[in-house]
């Protein structure tokens, strides 16, 4: 078990712990190789920038500018120019084209000008989406070659294409300090390669950076065989202390079980320390563990420390002096400014200078140093005085060190010019060549014809010196009789620290640098910082030395002693500290868990017998009981299933443990069950565990039942059980569906009961005298009689009843009630107060399920209104009939009057009358007779009406026969033809007369309305509505238009004029009323000119086909 | 039906039939450093065609500028678009010579039609071959030289003046021209400086320094607006004792001189320029000028309301002219739609014009015929040494013609 776990953590440390390392150590190396490549990538983004400046300045001269303007080398300043341009030194190689590609001039074959394979970067110059262009060249034995191109622009607008072809040794572009032995830079565009010396790298690893806008790549090529021996020694130390710690364990415990061995007492201290051993073993492991650990990585930490220090040394170095050459170009623009002029002014020199010194900030001074003669002093200060500067004498300093008009000499170098204006009254006038080290500077720069430095001196106030150096160029012009001769030097004045300082600032934080002139080799001079030996690690200090204009400087970069206190790793210490915390858990872990093991096995022993009892007799329990009870397990398996389940679901104990319970469940439960079990145990949110609810069950033979359930969750073991206790519920169900029905009929039946106006009383049948009595009254009783229905509970159901109550009717009453009948009848009650109203009562006997008369219920309605309205309506009636007798008799009487003795007065008297006279008596007659006829036609439509008892069934062919009859003079004279089928014309239940009044009045108006010229013809037709006859007249007379189909059915209603067709306009009122009176209906359609077709129904009401 | 669907065809197409029916008159100018100079040319093109409704001979007219920004190679590529298109039937070129003389084998040879209203440069119009392509109506540097000599030496009463001229084929025109004419009054081998564009001040100044320290007290100036305003500043800045005379050729009214020199400015300085002789600002107009300033104003009203509002006139003047010369050639030679065969047709009318055309300078009669190199060297020039006055600025930056004040 031991050796298993050993190899278990050593298999872990390999799979774990050693690639974790190797992992950090590669992401290390990768940071390093970057850091590296960044900064050279910056380094020679200076370089290329420095370059496309120069090349950018030569653009920008008139003369280019004009040439490419007109496509045109015919300038000779032109070919002068670009001839004799210098750029690194030498001179240069250049090409000037024009916007099509043209060469406009080259100074020789070093660049051919044809860009046809790859036009896009000309393209890209001339449209300026790029402010220059670079093509990698294939490099020649050590040299980086390229074509640098530049815009020509003129007004902001592109007019040419400058290229220079430039090539310098490759280690001048790249930082030697950071080509070491297992390392090399390569530069990379397209298919072109130029690289450092890399045939020294076994396994190159590479790490790149493209500068973007040139398709540039930088490549950092690394030796991976050295990261490979780092690695392999990394883990080579971890094997080591995993094999190391394993032996030292080893041991332990061997010498521990050997001397337990000799000692028989200690068997049992043996078995318990035995026990022991794992944790100890881990702890011994772990600590050893940590401990190696913790060193290793520290080593790491603290020579990757060392590295980057090495590394940032050189960097610094660099950096410095780099940035100190770019200080000296200036000057050298200066000096190629004044040979470019042939005069320069105060003026000229200020805007020159000036935008130089706002971009370098470092330049302290610019100065201009005319070469003087003593016969030249005079002029040379009046000029200054002319030029503004009224004071201007050149000045020396004396003994005292004040500064002192200067005396007379052959010489003098003074200040001239200085920028910027600020320091000028400082500068101007000091004769330079009474400084040593600026005259030894300028007799040096005056010789090499080239940019010297000064020593260093000092330079500012009293209360504030500093190191400075003054670097010169001399200016030479050339005399009439073409000599060169010193005019001048041009000079700037450089603070060093000031330099350092910035440069420091921006990059550096954990070294520091000293400066050191040692041109004398046996007088150094310090020029920035200063170094303490002492606590200097020799091993972590760089020193190069560098010449800066014709001096030797050393830099010695060095640890600040802020990497002291950054070397200071807390990593490691952390990691040892949680290594030793995490290996003292691991064993307390350990220890706990054998113990708690051992106690564990003891109580294990003393439960398994109690719970084997206990087991036997809650079986004994669970298969007696009645319910069913069955128990499942948290993945709703059946584990137990008791003898009553069995009878209730119809399976038998092997058919269901070991399945799932929600065979025993139909939809929906048996979809849910799981999804229920598994909520629940996710979010302990019951459902059903803890209470119980009713639910469906599914037997053997797929029937469903209601049954109650009451579920409980049971931990046994550390096992979760629930454990259900179920009941067969379906009679019970049943019994309570039934008497939920009955009670909603009855409260529906209350409910309607309560609502109605009548009242209505039950009472239990018994004795009518002693046990009829109410047991329930309706609430509208109250508004009917008065009484409340509680103050009518066991009365007599003749409460109502009173002396003006005929007597006829309550005996009937009360024989229906012996008899068990129903009642109905109207009879006089008598209100609460007193009053009496009649009512409508209905008795009705309601037997039990024997038959046997149970109860009466009464239901009384007050018809006391309508009754009034009845007799008033038949009192109504009766006097209209009297009064419509009356008036047909009385009325007729004068009217009779007045035609007899009209037509006596026109026949006696026709004669004497005139026939004005004539046709007056002609009116009064038709008068009469319209009257009588309308009186007439009055009389008979307010006499008809329902009339049931004057039925009788007759056969409507009869009926039309007699009508025909009535009509014959009509119907010869029209020609009229009344067109039926007599097998279809029924025998109907209705008032002859009546009816052959209707079938008159249709065809004589069909007869009487018909076209002119036209004889009119009556179809009649006749056909079976199931419960009345409909029957229908359609004629071919001149018709009507359709709006007046219920005007025509008004009483004296007319369409036409009396003088067109007669008539009172009664005919149709009297045929509807007649027809209503039958219980039909009477309505029509028509056309106007095409004819109208009359329809009306009679009910058949027991009537039969004929 | 099918006759009655070919006559519906026909008539649908005539309107892309008639749309078909276009000539392009091409500008290729510096519309960038000398933009107002370009638009003044683009002012009288359009004028002079508006007055026959952009429409001659049944073509409607077009205008096509390009911009040559003053780059030769440029100003190449330029006709090259033009030579290739069908409907480019002439081209007005701006203020610069150098792409003119430079090109001018290749316009002829290419025989694309160009009108000069007012590069100077004297080889411009002087191809030597019968077939030639240039026309010009504008200064002539071979001949406004002598204007300019005579206006420094009598007027000026110049002693001892240095030439000062950009250092491009036109510079070189004006170097021959007036050195020549100055051997006229007793200068032989007349001192000259050179300077190229994109001079900055300090050149100019130590350029003037010497000239000043030499005792010159006339420099003939030969510059455009840009190079000739900073020679000015610095001469301003120098503020020399004796003022020395600036005559100068006309390339200073081509951009914002004016605006650079200000009125203020040039109260210090004493200035004139060549110019033809014809302004708006003359104190005698012609009713046809009136007419034709009271056009322009109608025509540009947001912009044009006084003579002084016009700037870079000539160049206006100029080109309003030979429009209306280039437009009676059509009319006369007609237009087939054959471009090739229309151009030549024009080149041909310009140089045996029929009818009178009255313009703003003058009127011309056969302002234009064969070019022989021994014989007949103007043929092409459409104005001569009466035509050329000498002028200055006016207080509101316009140009007053000396001798009219």
């Amino acid at each position: 078990m031991m050796v298993f776990f050993f190899m278990l953590m050593s298999i872990l440390t390999s799979l774990v712990i050693m690639p974790q390392l190797s992992h950090i150590f590669d992401r290390q190396h990768i940071r390093d190789s970057i850091g590296t490549l960044q900064l050279e990538a910056e380094l020679l983004r200076r370089f290329v920038k420095d370059k496309q400046q120069h090349l950018e300045s030569l653009a920008a001269s008139p003369i280019v500018i004009n040439s490419a303007l007109l496509a045109s080398a015919d300038d000779p300043d032109l070919l002068d120019l670009l001839n004799n341009y210098i750029i690194n030194t030498e001179k240069a190689h250049l090409l000037l084209q024009d916007i099509a590609g043209g060469v406009i001039y080259k100074t020789d074959d070093k660049i051919k000008g044809d860009f046809s394979a790859d036009s896009n970067w000309f393209e890209a110059l001339i449209t300026q989406k790029t402010s220059y262009n670079f093509k990698l060249l294939p490099q020649e034995g050590d040299e980086l070659r390229f074509i640098l191109s530049v815009p020509v622009l003129y007004q902001g607008s592109t007019e040419g294409i400058l290229s220079a072809y430039i090539s310098t040794p490759i280690d001048n572009v790249f930082s030697p300090q950071l080509i070491t032995n297992d390392s090399a830079f390569k530069l990379k565009q397209n298919n072109i390669i130029a690289k450092t010396r890399s045939d020294h790298i076994q396994m190159p690893k590479e790490v790149s950076t493209i500068m973007v806008e040139k398709n540039l790549e930088l490549i950092y090529v690394s030796d991976a065989t050295y990261i490979e021996k780092e690695r392999d020694r990394i883990n080579g130390v971890i094997l080591s202390v995993i094999f190391m710690g394993f032996l030292v364990s080893f041991f332990i415990f061997l010498l521990f079980n050997i001397y337990s061995f000799k000692n028989e007492e200690a068997t049992t201290h043996k078995t318990n320390l035995l026990n022991y051993m794992v944790p100890i073993c881990v702890c011994l492991f772990g600590v050893t563990a940590s401990i190696s650990a913790s060193s290793l990585l520290n080593s790491i930490l603290n020579n990757q420390k060392y590295q980057d220090v090495l590394a940032e040394n050189n960097v610094q170095i660099l950096s410095v002096v780099r940035s100190i050459e770019q200080h000296i170009e200036v000057l050298n623009s200066l000096r190629s400014f004044w040979d470019a002029s042939d005069f320069v002014s105060r003026n000229d020199f200020q805007n020159f200078i000036a935008p130089m010194l706002i971009k370098h900030e470092n330049i302290e001074a610019a100065i201009w140093v005319p070469h003087t003669t003593r016969n030249e002093r005079p002029e040379l200060e009046e000029k200054a005085r002319r030029d503004g500067i009224t004071n201007y004498q050149i000045l020396e300093r004396n003994q005292d060190g004040l500064e002192v008009t200067a005396k007379d000499r052959d010489r003098y170098a003074p200040v001239f010019f200085a920028a910027p204006k600020s320091l000028s009254e400082k500068l101007l006038g000091f004769d330079l060549l009474m400084s040593p080290q600026s005259k030894e500077a300028m007799i040096q720069a005056e010789k090499l014809g080239t940019s010297i430095a000064s020593a260093p001196i000092e330079f500012g106030t009293p209360d504030e010196k500093r190191a400075a150096i003054v670097i010169f160029n001399p200016v030479f012009k050339t005399t009439d009789e073409g000599e060169s001769v010193l005019e001048g030097h041009v000079g700037v004045i450089l603070l060093i620290d000031q330099i350092v300082d910035t440069v420091k600032r921006t990059y550096f934080h954990s070294t520091s640098i000293f400066i050191l002139d040692i041109t004398q080799e046996n007088d150094p001079i310090t020029i920035y910082g200063g170094m303490n030996l002492k606590n200097m690690r020799q091993d972590l200090a760089l020193v190069e030395t560098v010449n800066i204009a014709g001096r030797q400087w050393e830099f010695i970069a060095y640890p600040n002693s802020d990497f002291h206190t950054n070397i200071n790793n807390s990593l490691p210490w952390i990691i040892l500290f949680l290594g030793c915390l995490f290996s003292a858990a691991i064993t307390f872990t350990l220890v706990q868990l054998i113990r708690r093991n051992q106690a564990n096995e003891q109580l294990k022993e003393i439960i398994t017998l109690k719970l084997s009892d206990s087991e036997n007799k809650m079986q004994a329990i669970v298969d007696s009981t009645v319910d069913g009870i069955i128990t499942i397990n948290k993945n709703g398996i059946v584990e137990s299933y008791n003898a009553a389940c069995s009878k209730i679901f119809g399976y038998n104990y092997d058919e269901v443990v070991g399945r799932n319970i929600i065979m025993l469940m139909p939809e929906p439960y048996k979809s849910e069950h799981d999804k229920y079990l598994k909520n629940y145990q996710r979010t302990g949110t019951k459902k059903i565990i803890g209470t119980g609810r009713e639910v469906e069950g599914r037997r053997k033979d797929g029937s469903t039942f209601p049954l109650e359930l009451a579920v409980a969750e049971v931990k046994i073991h550390g096992r979760i059980l629930y454990a259900g206790v179920l009941r067969d519920i379906s009679e019970r169900k049943e019994a309570e569906a039934r008497i939920l029905e009955a009670n909603e009929q009855l409260k529906l039946l209350q409910e309607s009961v309560e609502n109605i106006d009548s009242m209505i009383a039950i009472a239990e049948a018994g004795d009518i005298d002693d046990d009829m009595k109410i047991i329930y009254a309706s609430g509208g009783i109250e508004k009917m009689s008065g009484y409340a229905p509680h103050e009518l509970l066991g009365k007599s159901p003749f409460i109502l009843q009173c002396e003006e109550t005929d007597k006829k009717i309550i005996s009937k009453i009360r024989n229906c009630l012996i008899q068990e009948v129903e009642f109905k009848g109207e009879l006089l009650n008598q209100h609460k107060d007193g009053s009496t109203f009649w009512a409508h009562m209905s008795i009705y006997p309601i037997k039990d399920a024997q038959g046997k008369v149970k109860y009466f219920t009464f239901v009384q309605r007050d018809i006391t209104e309508s009754r009034a309205v009845i007799q008033e309506i038949i009192r109504s009636n009766v006097e209209l009939e009297r009064f419509a007798y009356l008036a047909s008799h009385d009325l007729q009487e004068p009217l009779r009057m007045v035609t007899n003795f009209t037509s006596l007065l026109s026949k006696k008297y026709e004669d004497q009358l005139d026939e004005t006279a004539q046709e007056y008596i002609k009116f009064a007659y038709d008068g009469a007779k319209r009257m009588q006829e309308l009186v007439n036609d009055l009389l008979e439509y307010a006499r008809v009406g329902p009339d049931a008892e004057s039925y009788e069934e007759v056969e409507f062919l009869q009926l039309l026969k007699l009508t025909e009859d009535n009509l014959q003079e009509a119907i010869n004279e029209s020609g009229a033809k009344i067109i039926y089928k007599p097998e279809d014309c029924p025998v109907v239940l209705t008032n002859p007369v009546r009816l052959i009044r209707v079938l008159q009045n249709l065809i004589g108006n069909a007869i009487k309305y018909r076209k002119e010229g036209a004889a009119p013809e009556i179809n009649i037709r006749i056909e079976d509505q199931q419960d009345f006859w409909e029957f229908t007249f359609q004629d071919n007379g001149i018709g009507m238009k359709q709006k007046y189909e219920n005007k025509i059915f008004e009483p004296f209603k007319r369409l036409h004029k009396n003088n067109a067709y007669s008539g009172t306009g009664m005919g149709l009122a009297i045929c509807r009323k007649i027809i209503e009176g039958f219980g039909g209906r009477m309505w029509m359609k028509s056309e106007l000119d095409k004819g109208s077709t009359f329809f009306f129904t009679i009910p058949k009401q027991g009537s039969k086909k004929g | 039906m099918k006759y009655i669907c070919f006559i519906c065809l026909c008539i649908m197409a005539f309107p892309v039939m008639a749309n078909d029916k276009i000539i392009r008159i091409y500008q290729d100018a510096d519309l960038s450093n000398h933009r107002k100079s370009s638009e003044s040319i683009q002012k009288g093109i359009e004028l002079a065609f508006s007055e026959i409704g952009n429409s001659i001979s049944g073509y409607t007219v077009e205008f096509k500028y390009l911009n040559h920004r003053g780059n030769v190679v440029r100003s190449k590529m330029n006709y090259e678009k033009f030579i290739n298109d069908p409907k480019a039937l002439a081209i007005f070129s701006g203020i610069h010579s150098p792409p003119l003389i430079k090109n001018r084998d290749f316009i002829n040879k290419s025989k694309a039609l160009t009108l000069v209203p007012w590069a100077a440069g004297a080889p411009i119009s002087r191809y030597p071959s019968s077939e030639n392509w240039i026309f010009r109506l504008s200064l002539d540097d071979a001949r406004a030289a002598p204007v300019i000599v005579d206006f420094a030496m009598k007027n000026k009463k110049c002693k001892s003046p240095h030439l000062l001229l950009e250092n491009t084929p036109w510079g070189d025109s004006n170097l021959t021209g007036i050195s020549k004419s100055l051997i006229n009054y007793g200068i032989v081998n007349a001192t000259a400086t050179r300077f190229g564009w994109n001079m900055g001040e300090q050149s100019s100044r130590m350029i003037l320094r010497e000239i000043l320290e030499n005792g010159h007290d006339c420099i003939l100036l030969v510059a455009n607006s840009i190079e000739g305003a900073i020679i000015i500043q610095s001469l301003l800045d120098i503020d020399a004792e004796d003022k020395i005379k600036i005559i100068s050729h006309w390339g200073i009214t081509g951009g914002n001189f004016h605006e650079m020199i200000n009125a203020t400015k040039r109260t210090n300085i004493d200035l004139s320029f060549i110019q033809s002789c014809f302004a708006f600002t003359n104190s005698v107009q012609s009713d046809f000028a009136k007419d034709v300033f009271s056009r322009l104003k109608k025509k540009y009203r947001n912009e044009i309301n006084n003579p002084e509002d016009l700037h870079s006139a000539v160049g206006f003047i100029h080109a309003y002219d030979l429009t209306r010369v280039l437009i009676a050639a059509i009319k006369q030679a007609g237009l087939t739609g054959d471009i090739k065969i229309d151009r030549n047709a024009i080149r041909l009318a310009l140089e045996n014009l029929q009818s009178e055309v009255q313009g703003l300078v003058k009127t011309y009669k056969k302002p234009f015929t064969q070019f022989d190199a021994k014989n007949n060297v103007n043929a092409h020039e459409a104005l001569n040494s009466n035509d050329f006055c000498m002028a200055r600025f006016g207080y509101a930056d316009e140009i007053l013609i000396l001798g009219d004040e």
